[in-house]
């Protein structure tokens, strides 16, 4: 019903920086990326032909004190007086407007409509940007206890340590995996390999590191909570993301090479991690991933590329055991092993994920969302992994309040 | 003080409106022992504005043994002692008093 009927005919991103766009607005960051989605499509498109907006926006009001973004944005792009709708699950942001949109065109309401997502976080600074995003957790139970969502993270990892044997140093490859990606990727914040990045704050303080892992341990890389360390943690990063949605019919009007949305998955889950049976799974992630591969018909082996939620090391270690790509308890070694590298069995975040990419976080869903357009296009340069047909994006709010699991073929 | 389902005899903690197990609206309050075994832990580096001159501070989720998990503020453990702190060791629910509030706290046994 829903499968194949939308697809993908353009895409545009900005790049993701903590610092690069301190100058810019909330607004003047989107009206970048979706001019950028403008220009992508093939055979050029028309202002005058969308027919609806969808953003993702979690924390606005924190960052900038400004919401009614669905007025703002739809003002700033030049779309008057088309409907415009904001949505808000967390870091699922941007993935649940795709959805949206999706929904919106297969209903045949629409034709065309643009999705996407935009964070300016770089306003405030650490203490205040951890209360920021810990309005995502649980605010009565989780909140006053003072831990963030790297501590959440962090005691997922402990557990899954405890039951599984898997170690921090296994958690560190899955780092070093997507900062090389990133030093491939000109939309990424960090375009260095860990070693790169260890050789140049050796010369700063006058130290010297044997490779990455003597990086990782030492006290350059502190705690963040523990055993998280700043390079497990994506970092604080501004930036924009639009994708531009067509029905099927009309897609050949814009592209020879539409990417259709093939599987929709979208669960919810418990607002607290205490509420949840196994601290070491995301429930409504395994369950939106189903969803997905029921309505694509297809099941985690046809997957050729993947970009998961990887806000922190555990969190990608997790991911690729829900999506059932390999078994539970596995995550960890199979990283460690190379075979979710760009030349491994999944390559898995092959735009360098939310840890090197960097994570304005409503802006992550639909920016995963272009890498695997780009991926099906034949268009990832550097990162291209050969014969990419099938894709899937998988974007998680907060600890998995919200699961969203996407595949599109080419 | 958490709730019991008169409808399932399902325990909630914290209290809910709602039964998690049976969707049932008739809840009463129940309390509980207190008695848990840590699940898991982590301290806290970088926090939240309110708690800044607090780092390093220990949090846990701990499994009470009616059932129900809950995190907490692990307050009797500071980071040189961090070999206090083990996955399954017994806890006990305490509260502190923080700015005006009460947070829930695990002891270690």
């Amino acid at each position: 019903m829903i499968a194949d009927k939308v697809a993908i005919i353009g895409a545009g991103i900005t790049r993701f920086h903590h610092s690069l766009h301190l100058g810019k607005s909330t607004r003047e960051l989107f009206v970048e990326a979706f001019l950028e989605s403008l220009e992508s499509v093939d055979k050029g498109i028309n202002h005058k032909d969308i027919e609806a907006l969808f953003i993702g926006n979690t924390v606005n009001e924190f960052f900038e004190h400004q919401s009614h973004l669905s007025s703002l944005l739809a003002d700033w792009s030049g779309l008057l007086p088309i409907p415009s709708t904001r949505i808000e699950t967390a870091c699922a942001s941007s993935s649940t407007a795709l959805e949206m949109g999706t929904l919106a065109v297969a209903s045949g309401m629409y034709n065309i409509v643009i999705v996407g997502g935009v964070e300016k976080m770089s306003t405030l600074q650490t203490d205040e940007m951890t209360w920021a995003l810990m309005s995502g957790m649980d605010q009565a139970y989780e909140c006053p206890l003072g831990v963030s969502n790297p501590g959440l993270y962090a005691m997922m990892a402990m557990a899954h340590f405890q039951k599984y044997g898997s170690t921090w140093e296994q958690l560190a490859t899955i780092s070093v995996k997507n900062h090389h990606n990133a030093s491939l990727n000109p939309k990424a914040q960090y375009q260095s390999e860990i070693i790169d990045i260890a050789n140049k704050i050796g010369q700063k303080k006058g130290l010297s590191f044997k490779d990455e892992m003597d990086f990782l341990k030492s006290s350059s890389n502190p705690y963040v909570a523990y055993p998280l360390r700043l390079f497990d943690c994506s970092p604080i990063s501004d930036g924009a993301s639009t994708v531009i949605l067509a029905s099927t019919e009309k897609a050949k009007n814009f592209t020879d090479t539409p990417i259709y949305i093939s599987g929709l998955g979208h669960k919810s889950g418990t607002m607290s991690l205490h509420d949840r049976n196994d601290l070491t799974s995301i429930p409504s992630a395994v369950e939106a991933g189903k969803n997905a591969y029921k309505m694509a018909n297809i099941e985690p082996k046809d997957i050729d590329v993947a970009m998961v939620h990887d806000c922190f090391t555990p969190a990608e270690m997790i991911a690729i055991e829900d999506l059932g790509f390999f078994a539970k308890g596995e995550g960890a070694r199979a990283s460690e092993e190379g075979r979710t590298s760009l030349s491994g069995e999944i390559p898995i975040n092959t735009d360098g994920g939310l840890k090197a990419k960097g994570h304005p976080i409503a802006a992550t869903g639909t920016a995963m969302a272009y890498e695997v357009w780009k991926q099906l296009r034949g268009e990832a340069e550097k990162r291209q992994v050969p014969n990419a047909d099938v894709g899937l994006i998988h974007n998680i709010g907060a600890t998995g309040g919200t699961a969203v699991v996407q595949i599109f073929k080419r | 003080m958490g709730t019991k389902c008169c409808d399932c005899g399902n325990l909630n903690l914290p209290p809910r409106i709602i039964c998690t197990e049976c969707n049932g609206k008739r809840l009463e309050w129940h309390e509980f022992k207190g008695n848990g075994k840590l699940q898991t832990y982590t301290f806290i580096y970088t926090a939240p504005t309110f708690l800044k001159d607090k780092v390093p501070y220990a949090v846990g989720i701990a499994k009470l043994e009616e059932g129900p998990m809950i995190a907490a503020r692990i307050s009797d453990v500071d980071i040189n002692e961090s070999d206090r702190i083990k996955i399954s060791t017994n806890v006990k629910i305490d509260y502190i008093q923080e700015s005006g509030r009460n947070i829930l706290t695990l002891r270690i046994e």
